[in-house]
Parts: structure tokens; C-alpha cells; sequence
């Protein structure tokens, strides 16, 4: 049986596989520029995110090799989130890596590689495919954490994340033999049907109970978040801000995709779980998130606590739900890559900022960096008009319009449990003098592009919701 | 009228904001090519009001447009919209057209400052979120420009951040403005509430016609024009929350003009004449002027002793505020507005020819050690005295005709505030001409070698000074002749609701009364100070009273500040505070930075840890999974 | 056999791996436990497969494999660079990230 492959559907994950082999290529010559290849990645992610908008409005749908990967408007506008945020944090990296004087080559390398495999996990239309991405984008990720090899942190980090993930991947893995067992296959439109009849078994049960594990993990739910703040704290600060970000949306676009589409018939049981774990998660990510001291630990405890908020909509279950989930996700990757850019920006002589205290009085010292760190905490913390306000206010909507009253008090409780400490920072920043003169390095032109963009991002989502609301709920399967 | 215009206006010092913020650093070798840029910007948007205002005055109906919903909710909807009508038109031209002038001086006084890029980028940022605030079409708008503006005049009173005394001010100014911008918030959740939108017509009409939810009763109006007044005392400074602008003088004079004179600080007069339907119906406008006119005469009385130039102009601004809360107060809209518009030339000339005076006098702002400085700058001084002239009231230039508007229909509403506003007049006149024949005649006191560099300001400066002097004293006859039949009430008069007050009495009678009583004021200046200096030490109680400005930041710092600074180590304190929500917050705040510090210790770094979590997590939910569904 | 069998023994080598991974303090070992469960998976997959008479669980777990590989190569790679900081690998020592 010959197989048509359909080249165009495929052009997104197709650029993204010929960026990386140039990349590939390039850095095997010494007599070039390594910095030219944080921009070949910037281009080909550039190329790659057109082409996936111009997918995405003309609403292409289609699937390939066999029904096995799914192309619809749900994948394009997750390709849309993924490419956004590799784009930012390729922006953020360039001055990182050269400042330190780190290889270049294996590290756009790895990133473009878990780009693919996040693209991987939201066109996943079977389960081996989403476990191939998943595996992709974890085991390139592995490596980026402990990127900086002669850095013990980082080392550590490196260690735990790879330990913790791999431990998660084996439940996971065993989840899909499970509901493999239960539904006869793996196909996800197929697994929908095949349990359809009044077939609950606890196979099935357990085996989609495993997958909320293994997905848990990937996007750091309480209980299985502890290796979150450990191993951002410990990776580049880059690398925090790519892994808080991409990986997070791809693990809830396959989360989505495999509970909302093939798992329909079991909502009573896994949305009592999803809202469990969604309270859960939001209040143990900001109560903690109060108690630090250190603004890269803070963000990710802060990045917990949001992932709290996706699930709000996922628990939903309607379309409203997940188009806002989907419109948080995009929101909330711009705006975290901008916090860790802000953070990357506040470097001085002796190394980076990491203290909230010392932030001290950066906002009439500072002003740029201030402005930036500002726009972007308010955002996390949802303050109107941001773009975090638009994405947790349609997200709430979509709750109580499916009737979960408490989640959302709970989130209520959350977000002004969580402006406690982005503000605290902010008035850090504006309102306290600071004990020792820190003196801060120029600030690199690249990173600054990439937090303006962030930036405008931001406000425009925050002030013309539309613009990304109406592709969001556009996206809906 | 469209709404292309609209938005050119709006974007073009968002964009001076853009270019100066972001590529300051490339403009830094290049200063006056960063102030023309934010300069230009202001003028853009300048001959945009220009064009909206002649299209408005040749009879075009006034633009009100909904460009989309921000946010939509099962039963309600927060839109984006503009509206400019004769009301936004004239605080369009204000704006811009001080503002554009203030720029342009701007490029002399800060050249060679370390942040003048950042300086521009602020001032723009300023301009525009000013625009947003006088041309949004519901409150919810408004309140961002208001928020805005607080922002902008924080970075800016605070702009010399290594003195300590800016930073502070910059402080105190942000921290006083967030009670008023909470009773602002109050008020626009209490109209919400009431009328399930934030739009001015939809409000407004749905007000008229009696038909909303009484959320507080009959009182509901009453309630929600209070909090909103609250909002405007905070920004216009009034009694009480007036003491941030005197501090606020630590910011570059240029910024004193344009925010702590001519715009900003008349937001909240602003802000009343737009919901003048409301405050109609609720008859809350008598509160705005007592507290107005009480503002006037404290402010003025304080002003008398003062010896740092820009502080005396400080008080005159927050009396001459309490002046237009005065009119907008007792139903005369127009005229409160007139005097806003006036003010703002004249108090901005003003405050320009003071930063010229600091410009020669290497900063220095004591009047006892200036004097005599007429000779050396004859511009500075010939507009410092036409901006003085204005303010008192002298007669048929612009102060004369606003003032006197405004006192005459006080005349109208009560006699008690007609007395005190007139007697707040004459102390006007007294306190601004102290100023001048101290500062500008009598025999030189200024310190040798100042003296050596005393010299007329750059042209970039002057010609600016000269350009506003020009309204300053003209603007009043051309807008207000013929009083209560002026120009400008005919202008507005679509507007404004029909004043309920009933202009009673000779309008000439009171307008020969208001003069000699300016005029008395300057004579009586002239007779005490024309050759001497104030003294140093206050002479007597009540000048020992009013030097230390009642001792109202003292009695603030003792009753509000220290209190709370050290109220933690008294007993008594905790049981007070604990009592009320302010300590039920905090002690919810330290529950839970507790229990984060307790969960904290479960993240032990170690994996294995992390595991056994993973798996009791997963136990736990299987176990409920197998055997409870 | 009936797939009960396959399917308790998988179980079984599961558990074994999980135990292992939580009682273990070489950061090799847990590795080699982490393979058993995915083994445990494999097993499951194979079974399944062969009782439902289709090929997909049997291609699902050479794709398991591979990834296995790839994540022990991976793997030995970073636990040699923990031990060239700290001389050891064992996990309850490595934990400077905490909080």
C-alpha cells in the first residue's frame, strides 16, 4: 500500500526539521560566526510560525501517514504557541550564551528539536506518536538543563529533571499499554469509539489515570510538580524560561487533545480529578511561591500555579474551556518568557540578580529593565490591561458557565493570593532603596528586542483580546 | 470628525514614548534630537486637537464611538470607545497646547541632563495617558488614564533619584493618590453595580430617566458622586489629601508645569464637570464646594509665608484648584472649566519663568536670596508679572474673567463661600506680589558668584515663556466676555445640564468688587515688601503657624505615619489594628507566608522525596479511582 | 494462557521497578529500575497485541525500546558530569536545590 504523503500539511514540522539540520551543519564549521545560528533558528522558527498562521486561517485540516497525525486549527494554534515562545527564547539567549562564552551549535539544536516534538504531541493522533514527541521534546530538554556542564546546578538539575522524568515517562508509557488493553487500540478517534458501550473497565480507568500522571508531570501538577522549582533554579535561566513555557503547552495540548477527544465518555470521572488537582495545584504553587526569596524559585512556583489555572478550563470540558485554556497557554508562555528576560536583563558585575531584594529601587535606576519586569508581573498577576487579565477572566467564564462555582472562588482566592507576591517584587522595585549599589551590565540588544516583543505582545492580547481570542476559539476540534 | 483623527492624536506621543524609551540609547550622543522627536510628537497631536476642535465649533456633532468590546461577560460588556465633544475638545487644546510648549522649553532647561531621553520618553508617556484619560467615553477609560498619569508623575517627581527628598516625594505623592484612586474604584464599582455599564451616555441617560438599580437605596447617586469626588481629591489634592503637591515639587520644574499645574491635578475637575448630570441629581455638589473653597483659602493662607518660589506656587495651585472645584460645585460647569483652562496658561507661564529663575540662579529657590533680578532677566521677569497679574485678578486679563465667573454664581449658591472665595482673592494677590518684589526688585541679595553667571535664559526657553504669556493674558477676555453669555457657555452648553443656580445680582458690580480687592492686594504687597526681604524667623504665632503649613505633615506624620512605622511595638496598636480588617489581612497574609514556609521543607531536594510524593499522589488517586467510583 | 497472566506479571515487574526506584540511592540503579518499568510496559504492549491478533502494540514497543536507548545514553551522560562535580551518585547527596 503505497502511502500519499501530503507535503504541504506537513510544512511546519518539515521547516523545522531543515532548520535544525542546517544548524546541525553549520556548526560543524569553525571558521563561522556561532551567533549566526541563534538567527538561522530565529528565521526558520519565523518561517515555520508564518507558515503555521497562514495554515490556521485558511483553517487546513487533514491527516497523514495512516490517520496517525492530525493536522487541524487545535494543532496549528499550539505550533503557533510553540514556535512564539522558541522564537522569544532563542531572542533571550543569544547575549546569554555569548557572554559566557558557552557552545552555541548543540543548543539551538536541542531547542528546535523539542520544538518538534511539542509539534509532535499537538498533531499526535495516536498515542505512539504523542509518546515519540513527548520522549523528543523530554530527552532534548534533559540535556538543556544541564546545559552548563562545568555549572553543579545545573548539573543537578540536569540529574533530578532527567531522574523524575523518566520515572513519570514509565508510568505514562504504561497508562497507553493500559488503555490499550482496555480499548483495543491506540488511535485516538478509534479509542473513543471502542468505549463508547457501556465498557468502563478498570483497565481503562487506571490506564487514563496513569496518562493524567505522566501529563501531570510534563506540565508540573501538584503532587507531581517538585522537580519544577529545583531544576529551573539549578538550569540556565534560558532554558527555565523555555521549559516553563513550550513544553508546558505541548504536555495540555496532548492532555487536551487525548481527554477531550478520545476519552469524552469517561468526563465524570477524570473532571473531578482535573478540578481536585486544579485547586491543588493553584494553592500549593502561590502559597509556596510567597515564601521565596529568590525570583527565579518565585517564577517557578508561579509557573505551577498557572498550570493550576489551564486545568480551571480544562475542567470545563465545553469549547469555551478549552479555547481559553488554549488563549492562556499563549498568553501565559509570552509573558513568563518575558519574566525570565527580565530577570536574564538584571545582570551585574558579579553575575545575575537573583534575590527579589535585589530589585531594590531598579524602578528610577532601571527604568527599561523596571518597565519590562513590571508589565510582566502584573500580567502573571492578572491585572487588567494585560493579557493575563483577559486569560484568567475568560477562564473563569468558561467555569462558571459549566457550573464550577468553587473552582472558581478558588481561583479568586489564588490570584489575590498570587498579586501578593508579583507586587511585592513590583514594589520592591519602585517603592524601596536599595541597600548596596549594584552596578548592572548594558543591557544586550537582542534580549531587549525579545522583551519588547513580549512586551507589546502583552498589552496588544491585553488590550484587543480579540485578536487572539476569536483564533483560540477558532481552534476548537 | 473620525476616528482616524482620534487615534493619530492618541498615537503620536505613544510613539515620541516608543522611540525615546526604547532606542535611548542610540539618541543619547544626540540630546535636542530626542526632545524635537517628543517635542513633534505633542505637536502632532496638537494640530490633531486643533482640527477636532474647529470641526467641533463649526457646528459637527460631537464624535462618540464605541470601537469594540474589551471584554464581554454573560450580561455585560467593557468597551473601547472615544468621544470628543465641546468639553474633551477644550481639555484637548490644553493639553496639547501646553504640553507642546513645555516640551519645546524643556530642551533648554534639561539639556546636559544624564536622563534627558528618559525624561522625553516620560513626558510623552505622560501626554498620552493624559489623552486616554479626557477621551475615553466610559469610566472604566478614564480610570486607566488616571492611573496612567499617577504612574507618569511618580517616575517624574521621583526623576532625580539620587536625592533622597524626590524619591520620597515621589512616594508620598504615589502612596496619598491610592486612597483617592480607591475611592475612585468604589465609585465606578458602585455605578456598575447601579447601571451595569461604565458608559458616559448610557449612564447618564439611564440616570435622568431614573432608571437603575438602587443598589444603596435612594442614596445610591449620592454614594457613588462621594467616591468619585474622593478620587478627585486624592489627584486634585484637595483638603486633605492636598499635601503630596507641595513635595511634588521636587521634580524638574518643566514637569511642575505641565503635570502639578495645567493637567493632571485638574483630572478630577475634569472628571466632575463630565458626570455633571450625576452630580445634578444627587445634589452632592455643595460638598465639592465647600471643600473646594476651604481648599482655596487654607492653601492661600499658607502661600503668604512661604519663601521657596516653586512651593508658593504649589499652594496657588491647589488654591486656584479648590477655585475650579468651587465652580463645578455649585453648578457652573462652564466656568469651572474656564478657570481650569485659564489656569493652566497662566500657572504653567508661571511655573516656566520660575524654572528660568532657577535656571540662571543655579537652582536655587529661597526668594530671600534673589531680589533685584528684573535687570538681568527683563523676559523672565515682564511674563513672570503677566502670569501674576492673571492670577490676581487684575482686570480684563484672564484670571479676572474666570474667577469672577466663578464667584459670582457662589454669590448665587451661598454667600458664606462668596465671602471667603473673595477673601481667598485678596490673599492671592497678596502672596504672588510678595513674590515678585521680592524676587524681582528691590536690591540684589543673590550670592557673588551666582551673580557672575546670572543671565537671561536661551531662546529655546524664552520663546516659549513669551508664546504662553500671550493666552495668559488674553485668553479670559476672548472666551469669557460677556460672562454667564460668553463663548465659551455657549460652546459648552450641549454639553453641561441647565445650572441650577440662579445668577442673581449685578454682574458688573461684582466684577468692580473682585478688582479692587486684587488690586488691594497687590497695594498691599507693594506696601510691605517693594524694598524689603521677609524675615527669617516668624515673627508672631499665626506667621509661625502658617510657615509650618499648619503643621498638617507633622500632625499626619504623628497621627498616620509613625503609627504605623512603629505601631508594632506597642501592645495597644496590635489589638487596635487587629481589631479592624486591615489587621485581619495581614494576619491572613502571615497564615499563609507560614504555611509556604512549612511547605517549603517538604521540597527537600532530595529525588527520592519527590518520589515517594509522586507515588502517594498516585496511590491515593487510584485507590479513589478503583474503589469509591 | 489467558492475558491475565501477562498482564499481573507486567504489573508485577512495574511494581518491582517502583520499589526499586524508591529504595535505591545509586542514581544508576533507579535508572535500571526506570528500564524495568518501561520492560513492564513493553511486556503489557506485546501481550495485548498478541491477544487482540494486531501488529500495533509489537511496532509500539520497538519504538519504546529505541527511546529507551536513547534516554540511557542520554542519562549515563548526565549522572557522569553530577559525578565529576561531586564524586558521587548518590541522589540523597545531591540536593544543593531545595526550598
Amino acid at each position: 500500500m503505497p502511502i500519499e504523503i501530503n507535503w504541504q500539511l506537513l510544512m511546519p514540522e518539515l521547516i523545522i526539521t531543515l532548520t535544525l539540520l542546517i544548524v546541525l551543519v553549520f556548526d560543524l564549521f569553525d571558521s563561522i560566526s556561532k551567533a549566526i545560528l541563534g538567527w538561522m533558528t530565529i528565521v526558520g522558527a519565523g518561517i515555520a510560525l508564518w507558515v503555521s498562521i497562514q495554515m490556521h486561517q485558511a483553517g487546513t485540516v487533514g491527516t497523514q501517514f495512516n490517520d496517525m497525525f492530525k493536522v487541524d486549527n487545535f494543532s496549528l494554534f499550539f505550533n503557533i504557541i510553540f514556535l512564539v515562545s522558541t522564537i522569544l527564547v532563542a531572542l533571550i539567549s543569544m547575549s546569554y550564551l555569548s557572554r559566557d562564552d558557552r557552545k552555541q551549535g548543540p543548543y539551538y539544536l536541542l531547542i528546535l528539536l523539542a520544538t518538534l516534538g511539542m509539534m509532535l504531541m499537538a498533531a499526535g493522533n495516536e498515542l505512539i506518536i504523542v509518546f515519540l514527541g513527548l520522549e523528543l521534546m523530554s530527552l532534548s530538554l534533559y540535556v538543556l538543563a544541564g546545559y552548563f556542564r562545568d555549572n553543579p546546578a545545573s548539573s543537578e538539575a540536569g540529574m533530578k529533571y532527567l531522574l523524575l522524568g523518566a520515572f513519570a515517562s514509565a508510568f505514562f508509557l504504561y497508562g497507553i499499554a493500559l488503555i490499550y488493553g482496555g480499548a483495543g487500540t491506540t488511535n485516538v478517534p478509534a479509542i473513543a469509539e471502542a468505549i463508547t458501550a457501556p465498557n468502563k473497565s478498570p483497565l481503562l480507568l487506571a490506564g487514563m489515570f496513569l496518562l493524567i500522571v505522566g501529563f501531570g508531570f510534563k506540565v508540573a501538577i501538584v503532587p507531581f510538580h517538585q522537580w519544577a522549582p529545583d531544576v529551573y533554579e539549578g538550569a540556565p535561566t534560558t532554558i527555565a524560561a523555555f521549559i516553563s513555557a513550550g513544553p508546558k503547552a505541548a504536555g495540555f495540548a496532548a492532555f487536551l487533545r487525548i481527554f477531550m477527544e478520545a476519552l469524552p465518555s469517561l468526563q465524570v470521572e477524570w473532571s473531578s480529578v482535573v478540578i481536585v488537582l486544579a485547586m491543588l495545584t493553584m494553592t500549593v504553587g502561590n502559597v509556596i511561591a510567597i515564601a521565596q526569596t529568590s525570583i527565579k524559585r518565585m517564577l517557578a512556583y508561579s509557573s505551577i500555579a498557572h498550570a493550576g489555572y489551564v486545568l480551571i478550563g480544562l475542567a470545563a470540558a465545553n469549547n469555551d474551556g478549552i479555547s481559553s485554556a488554549m488563549l492562556y497557554l499563549l498568553v501565559y508562555c509570552v509573558m513568563n518568557i518575558g519574566a525570565f528576560g527580565a530577570v536574564i536583563l538584571a545582570k551585574t558585575e558579579d553575575g545575575e540578580s537573583l534575590m527579589i531584594s535585589d530589585y531594590a529601587g531598579l524602578g528610577l535606576r532601571k527604568p527599561l529593565l523596571a518597565m519590562f519586569m513590571t508589565i510582566m508581573l502584573l500580567s502573571l498577576a492578572g491585572f487588567p490591561p494585560t493579557a493575563g487579565f483577559v486569560g484568567k477572566f475568560y477562564v473563569f467564564k468558561s467555569a462558571v458557565q459549566a457550573g464550577h462555582i468553587w473552582l472558581v472562588i478558588v481561583g479568586a482566592i489564588n490570584t489575590a493570593i498570587s498579586a501578593f507576591y508579583y507586587l511585592r517584587v513590583v514594589v520592591t522595585m519602585y517603592m524601596r532603596e536599595p541597600e548596596e549599589e549594584l552596578s548592572f551590565t548594558a543591557y544586550p540588544s537582542t534580549l531587549v528586542v525579545g522583551l519588547v516583543l513580549a512586551a507589546i505582545g502583552v498589552l496588544l492580547i491585553g488590550i484587543l483580546p480579540s485578536l487572539m481570542l476569536t483564533p483560540a476559539q477558532n481552534s476548537v476540534f | 470628525m473620525t476616528i482616524e483623527l482620534i487615534v493619530v492624536l492618541l498615537a503620536a506621543p505613544l510613539v515620541g514614548f516608543l522611540i525615546n524609551g526604547l532606542l535611548g540609547k542610540w539618541l543619547k550622543g544626540n540630546e535636542q534630537l530626542s526632545g524635537w522627536i517628543g517635542s513633534l510628537a505633542v505637536l502632532v497631536s496638537l494640530v490633531c486637537s486643533i482640527i477636532a476642535f474647529a470641526s467641533l465649533h463649526g457646528g459637527a456633532a460631537p464624535f462618540d464611538e464605541t470601537l469594540y468590546e474589551w471584554i464581554t461577560g454573560e450580561s455585560f460588556a467593557f468597551n473601547i470607545g472615544f468621544r470628543v465633544d465641546a468639553l474633551t475638545s477644550m481639555m484637548l487644546l490644553v493639553i496639547t497646547g501646553v504640553g507642546f510648549l513645555i516640551h519645546v522649553y524643556s530642551i533648554g532647561y534639561m539639556h546636559g541632563d544624564a536622563g534627558y531621553t528618559r525624561y522625553f520618553a516620560y513626558l510623552n508617556l505622560f501626554v498620552f495617558a493624559m489623552l486616554i484619560l479626557v477621551l475615553g467615553n466610559n469610566y472604566l477609560m478614564m480610570f486607566v488614564g488616571w492611573e496612567g498619569v499617577g504612574l507618569c508623575s511618580y517616575l517624574l517627581i521621583g526623576f532625580w533619584y539620587e536625592r533622597q527628598t524626590a524619591t520620597d516625594a515621589g512616594k508620598k505623592a504615589f502612596i496619598v493618590n491610592r486612597i483617592g484612586d480607591f475611592g475612585f474604584l468604589l465609585g465606578m464599582f458602585t455605578l456598575f453595580a447601579a447601571f451595569g455599564t461604565l458608559d458616559f451616555t448610557s449612564i447618564f441617560d439611564a440616570a435622568e430617566a431614573d432608571n437603575f438599580q438602587k443598589v444603596f437605596g435612594a442614596s445610591t447617586l449620592v454614594i457613588a458622586t462621594l467616591l468619585l469626588f474622593v478620587g478627585a481629591i486624592g489627584k486634585s489634592a484637595q483638603i486633605p489629601l492636598y499635601v503630596w503637591l507641595p513635595d511634588a515639587m521636587e521634580g524638574p520644574t518643566p514637569v511642575s508645569a505641565l503635570i502639578h499645574a495645567a493637567t493632571m491635578v485638574t483630572a478630577g475637575v475634569y472628571m466632575i464637570a463630565r458626570s455633571a448630570v450625576l452630580y445634578n441629581i444627587a445634589h452632592t455638589g455643595e460638598v465639592v464646594a465647600w471643600i473646594g473653597v476651604l481648599t482655596a483659602f487654607f492653601a492661600a493662607t499658607i502661600a503668604l509665608t512661604q519663601n521657596d518660589i516653586k512651593r508658593i506656587l504649589a499652594y496657588s495651585t491647589v488654591s486656584q484648584l479648590g477655585y475650579m472645584f468651587l465652580g463645578v460645585g455649585v453648578g457652573a460647569y462652564a466656568s469651572g472649566i474656564f478657570h481650569l483652562v485659564t489656569h493652566a496658561f497662566f500657572k504653567g507661564l508661571m511655573f516656566l519663568t520660575a524654572g528660568s529663575v532657577m535656571h540662571a540662579m543655579a537652582n536655587e529657590l529661597d526668594m530671600r536670596k534673589m531680589g533685584g533680578l528684573k535687570a538681568k532677566m527683563p523676559i523672565t521677569h515682564w511674563t513672570f508679572l503677566v502670569g501674576a497679574l492673571a492670577i490676581a485678578g487684575f482686570p480684563f486679563l484672564s484670571g479676572f474673567w474666570s474667577k469672577d465667573e466663578i464667584l459670582h454664581s457662589a454669590w448665587g449658591s451661598s454667600p458664606i463661600i462668596y465671602v471667603i472665595g473673595l477673601v481667598t482673592a485678596f490673599l492671592t494677590a497678596f502672596y504672588m506680589f510678595r513674590l515678585i518684589f521680592v524676587t524681582f526688585y528691590g536690591e540684589s541679595r543673590v550670592e557673588p558668584e551666582v551673580a557672575s553667571h546670572l543671565h537671561e535664559s536661551p531662546s529655546v526657553m524664552w520663546v516659549p515663556l513669551a508664546i504662553l504669556a500671550i493666552p495668559s493674558a488674553l485668553i479670559g477676555l476672548l472666551l469669557g466676555w460677556g460672562g454667564h453669555d460668553s463663548w465659551l457657555h455657549h460652546f459648552t452648553k450641549s454639553v453641561f445640564p441647565e445650572a441650577h443656580h440662579d445668577a442673581s445680582g449685578n454682574m458688573i458690580l461684582f466684577m468692580v468688587i473682585s478688582s479692587v480687592v486684587g488690586l488691594a492686594g497687590i497695594a498691599f504687597a507693594w506696601s510691605r515688601y517693594r524694598d524689603r526681604t521677609p524675615s527669617d524667623e516668624p515673627t508672631n504665632a499665626l506667621h509661625k503657624l502658617l510657615a509650618n503649613k499648619y503643621y498638617v505633615d507633622e500632625v499626619y506624620n504623628a497621627l498616620i505615619v509613625q503609627p504605623i512605622k512603629n505601631g508594632s511595638h506597642y501592645l495597644l496598636w496590635r489589638i487596635v489594628d487587629n481589631g479592624i480588617i486591615d489587621g485581619i489581612v495581614n494576619g491572613v497574609g502571615a497564615i499563609i507566608r507560614f504555611i509556604g514556609g512549612t511547605l517549603r521543607r517538604f521540597q527537600t531536594g532530595i529525588v527520592q522525596a519527590y518520589i515517594v510524593s509522586m507515588v502517594l499522589g498516585i496511590v491515593l488517586f487510584l485507590a479513589y479511582y478503583l474503589f469509591f467510583t | 494462557m489467558s492475558l491475565e497472566y501477562y498482564l499481573v506479571l507486567s504489573a508485577l515487574l512495574f511494581t518491582t521497578g517502583v520499589i526499586g526506584v524508591l529504595i535505591r540511592r545509586n542514581a544508576i540503579i533507579i535508572f535500571m529500575c526506570i528500564e524495568l518499568m518501561l520492560n513492564a510496559a513493553n511486556l503489557a504492549f506485546v501481550a495485548i497485541s498478541r491477544s487482540l491478533g494486531e501488529a500495533t502494540g509489537q511496532v509500539f514497543v520497538f519504538f519504546v525500546m529505541t527511546v529507551a536507548a536513547a534516554e540511557v545514553a542520554i542519562g549515563l551522560a548526565i549522572i557522569v558530569s553530577v559525578f565529576k562535580h561531586r564524586q558521587t551518585i548518590n541522589v540523597d547527596e545531591v540536593n544543593s536545590l531545595k526550598g
